[in-house]
């Protein structure tokens, strides 16, 4: 079964062609226009990693990884940010986050960070 | 010598009676024998003759017995002698019987033997009986004797003890002295004490001890009587003055005695001493009265009294002996002579009593002044005898008279001047007495209020206006009761009735007492000083009327700024003036280290004692909230230019600033948001455009590798590939996008654009970057054109494109150690007279090759940043129709500068 991968940005043009790449890599992309969003949608439980803008107009993605650890969902973190400022990055390993990729990255960076989030994924659901 | 003289009393008239006897004896013989012979014929003549010789004798004695023997041979010769018993002549006389003789010799014999026998038995009887009688009597006598020398001795003692004198008898020879009591007494010693010349002389004072010896031991060896003054100390210390007199007496030995008199005369010396002592103050007296006595015996037309006092006060020495009436007359001034002798005269014609004063002219040419007195003596004739009085110089007195009278002539003359001068001051003058009641006022007040001076008493009060009148009585008393220099006002009434206010004020005179004995004051018109000072007093208060109303407190501040005084109403503030009181401004304020440059310049107009106007500053009220107060001041000098302090006044603008302050807040909120966003928009803009820039990047990296993905495939969707193509394509316009906005931003026609002073601009710039450059050790030197024409620009831009020049210089400064960093801004015209702003680092420099590309967009050479700040600010400068140069520096580091272009009608 394809993973399925949450993407959740304000920015559109980001969205799509992160869906894009990710597709093009034979994963199953949701893609959000803001955490309240992917908050209110039923693919909270069925998403093996969550791609996040760490800017986001209302909730942040900070705060989205905060209350999603709060509510019990584990799943893996990427951020992706157009201000990759060293104390937001601090922070955001910190919460918990595999990554903090600052914009514009490398396709296969992204891919990288995905295939690790997701066998370490994989490994603690074997456990 | 009593007994004796008691004696011979005795025997003289006994003798002479005797004789008689005799011859009666012999008659009775006679008779007898002639009876006998008669009668009896017997013839015993002899026996009868004699029985009368022993009769004679028995009674008469021997003399008497020898008569009776004469007359009894008489008797013979008649009887025998023929013519016997014949009494005729017989001339035979011796013719007698030759036995008869024998008879008649017998009878001579026997009765002669008889007579002596008979008298001198009588005379021894007689001598026994008188003697028993003597004895008898001598006792009696004696007894009388001594009850009448017991009585004398007692007068004689009582006498000398009344006397004081004392006898004594003293035998040289025996050296035995006999004292009376009184001389017992003198000596002051009992009677068991033996006097001698020794004890004498050793009663004797010492001092006349010698004399007394001297005295007594020529009187004893010559034997002549002495006299003698002497004194005598007793043991009790006191001393006795005694007088001791006696005559010298030689027995037929020839050793003298001496009976003789003491007398105490103690109190004789003590009266004479104190005669002497009073006449001494007499004389002293009279001396230092200048009063001497004299007395002109009228008969004699001589003085014959003068008082020493009366040589003095003419001038002559008393102890020189006795001067003539004449020279005395000499030296009465020639002038009062005549007029001496005349009152003299009169008063003696009259009996009366006379009185005149002359002078004495002494020979060093001054003169004395005598007062004469005088009064008659008159005798029982009723004639004038003598005339007694006194001279008295009077000199002193005279002289002190003379200085009196020239005294009351100059007080008169100063009075006179006094006087004129009271009348003439342009001061009304009053004198009251101690009760308050005016006895005197001077002529401008008996002008003013038209009285006449008997009309003070009552007139002066009643000048009074009707409305003062109470408060001022009431404050007299009061003055006069304190009985101190004392002053009221009040109004006065002009003699055509106007009334104007007085000051009045007294001032008491006391006498030797310190009793008030007048009240002296003056009246000065105040009406045009009242007037002016009711006018001053609306003046001032309608000018605190204006202030308090302007503000809510007024202020004073001394030359140091610190307040020295303040309106109570400062209290509404909630700051207690008593802590302001003694404090400066900037010692109150809350805000003078946040707002260093405002207090700075409030400071300098300070110091430059220039008036200053709305400044605002933060204080703390009593209760800790903070107040916002807007003051105004402004300097006060005095009359020579002095600088005092400030006077100004205080408002509490707290409520105002909290009420204004939300909307303040808000604009400044959104002042400061459109001014941060748009002048750290080259700090801070290059992370929104590195934002804005990044998300289409990301978007076409991402699409495009997506593409090749989907191209890589073993089966190529080519459909997706395109897809992704086409959104590569449009993200990377969407970047343009960007990038040309962030250029728009910049040359955007938002400007609003108005007239500025450049020099305003830089400032404000100063402000905002003042941290920046603290924080970067960087000084800051302004110098800054002071009259700058205006320019028309955007106030924020411009202030954007200074932030940015400052901001590169402090950057380009960073790397510097080794010397001071110092950023310069200037401000001037050019030679076109453009405004020109520069700002100058002493920083890294910039290269040659570098200065071409500087503006140029996204070129810098900082590791961090997108070079797009000078880019922005050549296109704000030249929005402005100037233009951004960069010139190399002489020394290190770099200078930046534009020009403005004046405004147009500035130009115009």
């Amino acid at each position: 079964m394809l993973s399925v991968i949450s993407v959740v940005d304000d920015d559109a043009s980001v969205r799509v062609a992160t869906d894009n790449l990710l597709t093009s890599h034979g994963y199953r992309v949701h893609t959000f226009a803001s955490a309240e969003e992917f908050l209110q949608s039923s693919c909270l439980d069925e998403s093996s990693c969550v791609i996040a803008d760490v800017q986001m107009p209302a909730m942040s993605g900070l705060d989205l990884l905060m209350h999603m650890r709060g509510q019990g969902y584990d799943a893996p973190f990427i951020f992706i940010t157009a201000f990759p400022e060293e104390n937001v990055r601090t922070q955001a390993l910190k919460a918990g986050a595999i990554s903090f990729l600052a914009k514009p990255f490398a396709g296969s960076v992204l891919i990288k960070c995905i295939e690790i989030a997701l066998s370490e994924r994989r490994g603690d659901a074997g456990k | 010598m009593i007994e004796s003289d008691l004696r011979q009393a005795w025997k003289k008239p006994h003798r002479i009676a005797s004789y008689p006897i005799a011859v009666l004896s012999v008659v009775v013989a006679i008779v007898a024998v002639e009876l006998i012979t008669r009668s009896l014929h017997a013839e015993p003549i002899a026996s009868l003759m004699l029985c009368a010789v022993i009769l004679a004798a028995w009674f008469g004695g021997f003399g008497p017995a020898v008569l009776a023997i004469t007359l009894a041979l008489l008797a013979f010769h008649y009887y025998l002698v023929p013519p016997s018993n014949s009494f005729t002549w017989k001339h035979n006389l011796l013719v007698v019987g030759i036995s008869e003789v024998p008879r008649l010799i017998l009878f001579s014999i026997t009765s002669l033997f008889v007579a002596f026998a008979i008298s001198a038995q009588k005379n021894a009887t007689e001598a026994l009986r008188h003697s028993g009688a003597d004895l008898q009597t001598a006792i009696e006598g004696q007894k009388r004797v001594e009850a009448a020398l017991r009585r004398s001795e007692m007068y004689l003692t009582e006498a000398q003890r009344l006397s004081r004198t004392g006898s004594f008898g003293w035998n040289v020879l025996t050296g035995k002295i006999v004292w009376s009591d009184e001389t017992f007494r003198i000596f002051q010693c009992d009677r068991t004490t033996i006097p001698t010349v020794e004890f004498i002389i050793q009663r004797t004072h010492p001092d006349d001890r010698a004399a007394v010896q001297d005295i007594l031991q020529q009187a004893s060896s010559k034997g002549s009587d002495f006299d003698l003054e002497f004194r005598l100390a007793m043991p009790d210390g006191s001393v006795k003055y005694v007088h001791a007199v006696a005559r010298a007496e030689r027995d037929a030995s020839g050793s003298v005695r001496f009976v003789g008199a003491v007398t105490d005369v103690t109190d004789a010396k003590e009266a004479e001493r104190k005669l002497r002592r009073s006449e001494t103050y007499l004389a002293e007296s009279q001396r230092l009265s200048h009063t001497s006595s004299w007395a002109w015996d009228v008969r004699r037309r001589e003085f014959v009294y003068r008082s020493t006092g009366v040589y003095y006060i003419f001038g002559f020495d008393p102890e020189k002996g006795a001067v003539p009436l004449q020279t005395f007359r000499d030296r009465i001034h020639p002038d009062d002579r005549v007029r001496n002798v005349e009152a003299l005269s009169r008063a003696i014609r009259e009996k009366a009593d006379f009185e005149v004063d002359f002078r004495i002219v002494l020979p060093d040419g001054s003169i004395k002044h005598v007062h004469s007195v005088g009064h008659p003596v008159v005798n029982s004739d009723g004639e004038v005898i003598e005339m007694i009085g006194t001279h008295l110089d009077v000199t002193e007195q005279y002289e002190a008279q003379e200085k009196l009278q020239r005294a009351f002539d100059e007080i008169k003359k100063s009075e006179d001047r006094l006087r004129l001068v009271i009348d003439t001051i342009p001061t009304l003058v009053w004198r009251a007495g101690p009760e308050g009641i005016p006895d005197f006022l001077n002529e401008p007040a008996l002008y003013y209020t038209g009285l006449s001076l008997d009309q003070a008493e009552t007139g002066w009060p009643r000048a009074f206006h009707p409305d003062d009148k109470k408060g001022m009585l009431q404050k007299w008393s009061a003055i006069r009761e304190t009985g101190t220099r004392g002053g009221l006002e009040a109004r006065l009434r002009r003699f055509d009735g106007e009334y104007r206010w007085f000051l009045f004020e007294a001032e008491p005179m006391h006498d030797e007492a310190g009793n008030i004995v007048k009240w002296y004051g003056s009246a000065t018109d105040i009406e045009d000083l009242k007037q002016t000072e009711v006018a001053l007093r609306e003046s001032e208060q309608r000018f605190r009327d204006y202030a308090e109303t302007a503000s809510d407190w007024l202020w004073e501040t001394g030359p140091d700024h610190r307040v020295t005084r303040i309106s109570e109403h400062y209290n509404a503030v909630g700051i207690v003036p008593s802590r302001i009181t003694g404090l400066a401004r900037w010692d109150v304020a809350t805000d003078v280290e946040s707002e260093p440059e405002k207090w700075r310049l409030h400071r300098a107009v300070h110091d430059a004692h220039q008036p200053f106007r709305d400044f605002v500053y933060r204080a703390v009220s009593a209760n800790g909230s903070p107040v916002y107060v807007r003051s105004s001041g402004k300097p006060f000098f005095d009359a020579s230019g002095n600088f005092l302090g400030y006077r100004g006044t205080g408002t509490d603008i707290t409520a105002t600033i909290r009420a204004d302050h939300a909307e303040e807040a808000l604009r400044n909120a959104q002042a400061e948001l459109a001014h941060v966003t748009r002048v750290t928009a080259l700090g801070e803009l290059t992370a929104s455009i590195a934002h804005e820039v990044n998300q289409p990047l990301a978007a076409v990296i991402a699409n495009a590798e997506a593409c090749l993905r989907w191209l890589d495939n073993k089966t190529p969707d080519l459909a997706k590939a395109r897809r992704s193509a086409e959104w590569v394509i449009e993200d990377g316009i969407r970047a343009s996008e960007v990038i040309r906005r962030v250029r728009a931003l910049a040359k955007k026609s938002e400007m609003e654009k108005a007239l500025l002073n450049v020099n305003h601009v830089i400032q404000e710039v100063i402000a905002l970057v003042q941290r920046k450059l603290s924080s970067h050790s960087v000084s800051l030197r302004k110098e800054l054109a002071p009259s700058l024409p205006m320019v028309l620009g955007d106030r924020v831009q411009l202030q954007q494109v200074i932030i940015n020049l400052v901001m590169n210089g402090i950057e380009a400064m960073e790397p510097v150690m080794d010397r001071p960093r110092e950023l310069v801004i200037r401000s001037g015209q050019d030679e076109t007279g453009r405004v020109l702003v520069s700002v100058t680092d002493c920083g890294v420099g910039i290269s040659a090759e570098n200065a071409n590309q500087l503006f140029n967009a996204f070129f810098t050479t900082k590791s961090s940043g997108l070079g797009m700040g000078l880019s922005i600010c050549r296109s704000i400068v030249e929005a402005h129709g100037g233009r951004l140069s960069i010139c190399r520096n002489e020394g290190p580091g770099a200078t930046f500068q534009f020009v403005l272009p004046l405004h147009q009608e500035d130009a115009l």
